[in-house]
C-alpha cells in the first residue's frame, strides 16, 4: 500500500551557468520511508537537497510537502514547514555551546524552552556526547563529536522530513557505527529520510527505497535489492 | 627626552592621567568598533562607509542642538532613529543587490557610499570644523590629582551603557541570539528557522545605529568635520585585528587598549604621533597574529 507522498519533486531543472546540475528531476518521497539517493559525482545529489530546502530555485518545476508548493519559500519558511537538513560538512554555530546550538531553533521559534532542553539533552546522551560538553563552545569539541551534535541539532526540532547529506563522509569508523546506529532507530521510528551518500553498502542496508541519479535525473529507483541487480547501475556507477 | 618623560610620568601621578585620559577615549573607540564588526559579522561585508555613518551622527547631534536646542545627550533620541535610516537607506540602495554577486563588490560600493556621504556632507556643512559647547563643556570631574573632563567622562559612561545593552541584546533576546546564529553561519541559521536576509538587514542597520551614537557621543567631547570618517574606519580595523571577530566584550578591551596604547604614545611622541602608534600596532598586530589576539585557529571552508 502506498500514501500519498510527504514529499514531490517534479521536473526540475537547475542550472549553474552552462551546467545542468538537474535536468529535469523527478521524485516523490513518501512518508515513514528511509530513501537513499546514490549515483555518481556530479548527478545532482546534493543540488536536489538544496533546491527541496529551498537554497536553490529551480529554473523550472515544482517542489511539494503535503500538497503546497515549496519551491519559492525561502529556506527558512520551507525549515518551518518541517524539512530538516545536515550538511555533508559540520555547520555548528562554533561560537555557542553545544546546548546553545541544539537550543537555536527552539529559542527562534518560541517553544517551550523546558522541554526542548529535556529532549535536546536526552538527544545528546542518546547520541554518546558527554552531558559535561553541554556547555563546551562546539567548535572546541572533535570532528565526530560536532557530526553527532549537528544530527541532534537537527533532529530537536522533530522535522517531517530528514535530508541527509553524506553524513556517514570523512568520519571514523566509531562515529559512521554510531550515526548508522542513529539512523536505524530513525528508520524504525518511522521517521521520513532522504539518504545521500556514496557509501552503497550503508545505504543498502538502511533505505528502504533506493534512487539512482545520473546527469540529473533519477535514472533508477527501486528496493535495495532491485537497484544492487539492475545491470545499468552496475555498469554506470557501481563498476563491478 | 623619551626618559624625561618617564621620571614625569612617574611624579605627579601622571600615569594614572594619561591611563584614565586612555581608557574614556577607548570606551568611545569600542562604540565604533562593535557597530563595525556587527556589520562584518552578520554580512561579512567590511562597511567602508562606517566612518561617515559616525560623522553622520555627530552632525545628526550638531543641528539638533543649532537648531532646537536639545543637549546632546538628550539628542540621541534623534540620532538613534537618523542613523537606522541613512543605514537602512544605505543597505537598500547600495550593498544589498550588490551583496548577492559577491562580497568583494560591496567593498567598492561602500567605498561609494563613503564618497557620496564625504561630499554631501562637505557640500553641505562646509569643511568648517564644528563642535558643541553646553553648559558642561569645560567642567572636570576631580579626583584627587586626577583630572577628567566632564564630556569625556559623560561620552564614556554612554558609550559603556551602549556596548552593555548591545550585549544584553546579542545574549539574551530571542532577535539577539538569532542575529549570533547568523553571523556565525548564516546558511544553517536558515535550517533553524531563522530568516537570515531579514536578520542581515536588521545587523546592518543596528551597525549603523551604532556608529550614528558614537558620532554623537563624539560630538560632546571634541569637534569635527567631514572628512574625519576614515579615521573611525581606521580605528575600527585596529581593534578588529587587535580582537578578530568576538564578542562585545573582546571589543570593549580591544578598545580600551587601543586608547591606552594611544594616550600613552602621544604622551611620548607628541599627540601628532597617535594615528602612527595606533596603525603601527596594526601592522605589528597583523604581523604576528593576523587572526586576532583572542582567536583560535580559523578553519576556513574551501
Amino acid at each position: 500500500m502506498r500514501a500519498a507522498p510527504l514529499l514531490s519533486v517534479e521536473n526540475v531543472v537547475k542550472t549553474f551557468g552552462g551546467v545542468r546540475a538537474l535536468d529535469g528531476c523527478s521524485l516523490t518521497i513518501e512518508k515513514g520511508v528511509c530513501t537513499g539517493i546514490i549515483g555518481p559525482n556530479g548527478s545532482g545529489k546534493t543540488t536536489l537537497l538544496n533546491v527541496i530546502n529551498g537554497f536553490h530555485k529551480p529554473d523550472s518545476g515544482r517542489v511539494y510537502l503535503n500538497g503546497r508548493r515549496i519551491d519559492k519559500l525561502p529556506p527558512s519558511t520551507i525549515c518551518r514547514l518541517g524539512v530538516g537538513r545536515v550538511f555533508q560538512v559540520t555547520k555548528l554555530f562554533n561560537g555557542m555551546t553545544v546546548l546553545e546550538n541544539v537550543m537555536v531553533e527552539a529559542v527562534w521559534m518560541k517553544k517551550d524552552l523546558d522541554a526542548v532542553r529535556e529532549r535536546a539533552l536526552e538527544l545528546l546522551r542518546d547520541f554518546g556526547i558527554p552531558l559535561s560538553l553541554k556547555d563546551e563552545l562546539a567548535g572546541r569539541l572533535s570532528g565526530g563529536q560536532q557530526k553527532l551534535v549537528d544530527l541532534a541539532r537537527a533532529l530537536v526540532a522533530d522535522p517531517e522530513i530528514l535530508l541527509l547529506d553524506e553524513p556517514l563522509a570523512g568520519v571514523h569508523a566509531a562515529i559512521k557505527e554510531k550515526i548508522m546506529k542513529i539512523v536505524n532507530e530513525l528508520v524504525r521510528g518511522g521517521k521520513t529520510l532522504v539518504f545521500v551518500s556514496h557509501d552503497i553498502p550503508s545505504i543498502m542496508k538502511v533505505a528502504q527505497d533506493v534512487v539512482f541519479m545520473s546527469a540529473g535525473k533519477v535514472l533508477v529507483r527501486g528496493r535495495p535489492d532491485e537497484i544492487r541487480s539492475h545491470e545499468e547501475v552496475i555498469t554506470a556507477y557501481l563498476g563491478v | 627626552m623619551v626618559l624625561e618623560q618617564f621620571s614625569l610620568l612617574a611624579k605627579n601621578w601622571l600615569f594614572i592621567q594619561v591611563l584614565v585620559g586612555g581608557l574614556l577615549l577607548g570606551g568611545v573607540y569600542a562604540l565604533v568598533a562593535a557597530g563595525f564588526t556587527m556589520i562584518f559579522g552578520v554580512l561579512k561585508i567590511l562597511n567602508i562607509a562606517h566612518g561617515e555613518f559616525v560623522v553622520l551622527g555627530s552632525y545628526v547631534a550638531y543641528w539638533v542642538f543649532i537648531l532646537l536646542g536639545i543637549d546632546p545627550i538628550l539628542a540621541i533620541a534623534v540620532t538613534l532613529p537618523a542613523a537606522a535610516l541613512y543605514g537602512f537607506a544605505t543597505y537598500f540602495l547600495a550593498i544589498e543587490s550588490v551583496s548577492r554577486k559577491g562580497i568583494e563588490p560591496t567593498i567598492v560600493a561602500s567605498f561609494g557610499v563613503l564618497l557620496i556621504l564625504q561630499s554631501s556632507m562637505l557640500a553641505a556643512f562646509t569643511g568648517d570644523p564644528r563642535s558643541i559647547v553646553t553648559e558642561f563643556t569645560g567642567e572636570s570631574l576631580v579626583f584627587g590629582p586626577v583630572i577628567m573632563p566632564l564630556t569625556k567622562v559623560l561620552a564614556f559612561t554612554l558609550a559603556v551603557a551602549a556596548l552593555l545593552v548591545l550585549s544584553l541584546f546579542l545574549n539574551k533576546t530571542q532577535i539577539g541570539k538569532a542575529l549570533r546564529a547568523v553571523s556565525q553561519d548564516a546558511e544553517a541559521s536558515m535550517l533553524m528557522g531563522i530568516p537570515a536576509r531579514a536578520l542581515q538587514r536588521l545587523g546592518f542597520v543596528i551597525g549603523a545605529m551604532l556608529a550614528g551614537l558614537t558620532g554623537n557621543v563624539i560630538a560632546m567631547v571634541s569637534s569635527f568635520t567631514p572628512t574625519l570618517g576614515p579615521e573611525f574606519l581606521l580605528k575600527s580595523f585596529v581593534i578588529l585585528a587587535i580582537v578578530g571577530i568576538g564578542n562585545v566584550r573582546e571589543v570593549v578591551i580591544g578598545g580600551l587598549l587601543l586608547g591606552t596604547v594611544e594616550a600613552f604614545g602621544s604622551f611620548f611622541l607628541g599627540a601628532g604621533m597617535r594615528n602612527v602608534v595606533a596603525y603601527g600596532l596594526l601592522i605589528i598586530l597583523l604581523l604576528i597574529k593576523p587572526s586576532g589576539l583572542f582567536s583560535k585557529a580559523e578553519q576556513r571552508e574551501v
